[in-house]
């Protein structure tokens, strides 16, 4: 078990390297700006006359917290359903809620060029693949980890082969590059009206989460133990589905399909803090907002035109996993 | 303590794993329950621990039918201790056992300092205290199911029910895992039913003993359950169980010295 003042120190470091984090990414991109005239804009709000304040305030500010708000969303996710399913190898992908939600939002696209519709689609997509997982996974009135995971997989293909489909049918000049480019994972659409919407609801699903964290540590043991710890296994599992389904659902909707966050930083965390959930999921959070704030500013910034997240996530995140896995191998003791 | 009626159970509604199985432990007893492989004495605990149903019968905790009760006053009575295995995720032995305290851990809250303080003191109690910090996944199979036993007992239960808790380990520390099974029982006037392929165990250990068999059982006091006939017909083993004195004390060990060939077998042969 960690030492208190240790733990604290390094929600200290993690807090400040966040803070560092976005007061970069504010002033790197192709209109540079300093330091000092980033930290003056923003402890003056309201006033946006200049250039710079709109592109502080209009155009880098969403997305940076767009980018921090998904960024621990899928952290979250990734550490939860590890623990629900007791196996360190699961990501967000597991419950085929990623694929139901990017069909839901290359649907959207297909169909129409309203934004609002398509971030609707890949919401109400990616909660009935969810529902669907869940439902096929039960059998007499009873759910299990491993039919849960064989459910989620059936899902998954399906709705892989739908968008298939729609992008085999889309318009190659228009529509087909927008729905690659959407699966792809972007933050360049992200607009303070997105926030209004992903942060209250990716927020609550998180915090619901974090209000699991002692539980998480029961639920990752077996379920016959688990039930026997006196943890109600079926609800416990229920409000993760629910919980993570929208974090999923949402980040898909408004920024597309971001691989490898959600398995790669619940390591990182691992290694630093170990697998307490109490320190695991906050921490977790905190990491998962840096790294895809980095990303994303490497994303909009290292070339002419924008790279795709999920290009970026794996290009980068996996030579520094496996770097870390080699030196740590793999943390999973504490 | 434990009182059970007429139970039976089946996975297919044909084929019955055990039939009309009645016994009954009192507080602070030990029971084990003995069998060949795969005649259904973890079917039974499993029954027990209500985590499958019974085609028949009745199981009773303090008199009350443990149908009528509540999933969460059930395991506020009755503790499990699963077999040492390694875990996915290594915690620390601390944190493991404060996981026994789950049940009073409030929705959204975590342990806290009393439950790890509690922790602390039984496992010092049990003499574990040097490897509180340690991950679970660094200990022995010994350690890991002393840890374990420490995680059942924590919640302070009635009934303790143990898996095979000494399977897998050496003399020591199987040893070592029955004197704290003793212990919680004469204590903590803990009711416990352990599953074991030790008849020798059940002998010095426990006041009663459950023998399944395919179509038959026996349930008695272990000295009167466990004899050379009962080991026989139950085991399909011919042993001799014989006496020795160490001191003041006379202990019992069992010499399985030959099988007996089962009907196909002789058909065989």
């Amino acid at each position: 078990m960690m030492k208190k003042e240790r733990k604290s120190g390094i929600f200290v470091l993690l807090l400040v390297l966040l803070a560092a984090t976005i007061l970069a990414a504010m002033c790197i991109g192709r209109y540079t700006l300093p330091v000092g005239r980033v930290v003056h804009i923003l402890f003056h709000p309201g006033k946006i006359a200049g250039t710079e304040e709109i592109v502080v305030w209009n155009v880098r500010f969403p997305r940076i917290i767009m980018a921090m708000t998904v960024g621990a969303g899928l952290s979250c996710v990734g550490v939860c359903l590890q623990a629900m399913f007791a196996n360190p190898l699961v990501s967000s992908h597991i419950l085929g809620v990623s694929y139901s939600s990017g069909f839901g939002a290359a649907l959207g696209i297909l169909l129409s060029s309203n934004y609002m519709l398509i971030e609707g689609s890949a919401l109400l997509f990616g909660f009935a693949g969810m529902a669907l997982t869940y439902f096929l996974s039960r059998k007499n009135g009873r759910s299990n980890t491993l039919m849960l995971v064989l459910s989620g997989v059936i899902v998954g293909s399906v709705f892989e082969a739908l968008t298939s489909f729609i992008k085999y049918i889309a318009d190659p000049e228009e529509k087909l590059p927008a729905i690659t480019y959407w699966l792809m994972g972007s933050l360049a659409g992200a607009s303070r009206s997105d926030l209004l919407k992903a942060v209250p609801l990716v927020g609550v699903a998180i915090f619901i989460l974090w209000l699991l964290r002692w539980r998480l540590n029961v639920l990752s043991l077996r379920e016959d133990e688990a039930t026997s710890l006196g943890v109600d296994v079926k609800s416990t599992r229920l409000i993760v589905i629910i919980a993570t389904t929208v974090i999923v659902a949402a980040s898909v909707s408004f920024c597309g399909v971001i691989s490898f966050v959600g398995l790669a930083v619940p390591h990182f965390a691992r290694m630093i803090v170990g697998n307490d959930h109490k320190v695991l999921l906050p921490a977790s959070v905190l990491m998962g907002g840096i790294f895809l704030i980095a990303i994303d500013t490497l994303a909009r910034s290292i070339t002419a035109a924008e790279i795709p997240l999920s290009i970026l996530t794996a290009l980068i995140g996996a030579p520094v996993f496996a770097l870390l896995l080699h030196k740590t191998g793999g943390g999973w003791d504490d | 303590m434990i009182k059970v009626e007429n139970l039976s159970f089946s996975y297919d509604g044909k084929q019955d794993i055990f039939k009309d199985v009645s016994f009954e432990v009192k507080k602070g007893e030990i029971m084990a329950v003995l069998g060949a492989n795969g005649i259904g004495k973890t079917t039974m605990m499993r029954c027990i621990m209500k985590f499958l149903h019974p085609q028949s019968g009745k199981i009773y905790i303090a008199g009350e039918d443990t149908e009528n009760m509540s999933s969460s006053r059930f395991w506020k009575q009755v503790s499990y201790v699963p077999q040492a295995k390694n875990l996915v995720f290594g915690y620390s032995v601390l944190n493991m056992v404060v996981m026994g305290r789950s049940q009073y851990v409030k929705f959204g809250y975590t342990p806290g300092k009393a439950e790890y303080e509690k922790a602390y003191q039984l496992l010092e109690e049990m003499g574990l205290a040097s490897f509180v910090h340690r991950s679970c996944n660094s200990l022995s199979g010994g350690q890991l199911q002393m840890v374990l036993i420490a995680r059942a007992l924590i919640k302070e239960p009635d009934i303790l029910i143990m898996d095979e808790p000494e399977s897998n380990l050496d003399m020591r520390n199987q040893l070592k895992v029955l004197e704290i099974m003793q212990k919680a029982a004469k204590n903590k006037q803990v009711t416990v039913i352990i599953n074991t392929h030790y008849p020798e165990h059940a002998l010095r250990y426990t006041q009663k003993t459950l023998i399944l068999g395919r179509n038959s059982y026996v349930f008695a006091d272990s000295a009167q359950a466990i004899t050379e006939k009962n080991i026989s017909r139950y085991f399909k083993v011919n042993a001799g169980i014989y006496e020795v004195e160490i001191g003041e004390r006379t202990y019992h060990g069992i010499l399985p010295f030959s099988y007996q060939k089962e009907e196909k077998e002789r058909g065989a042969s």
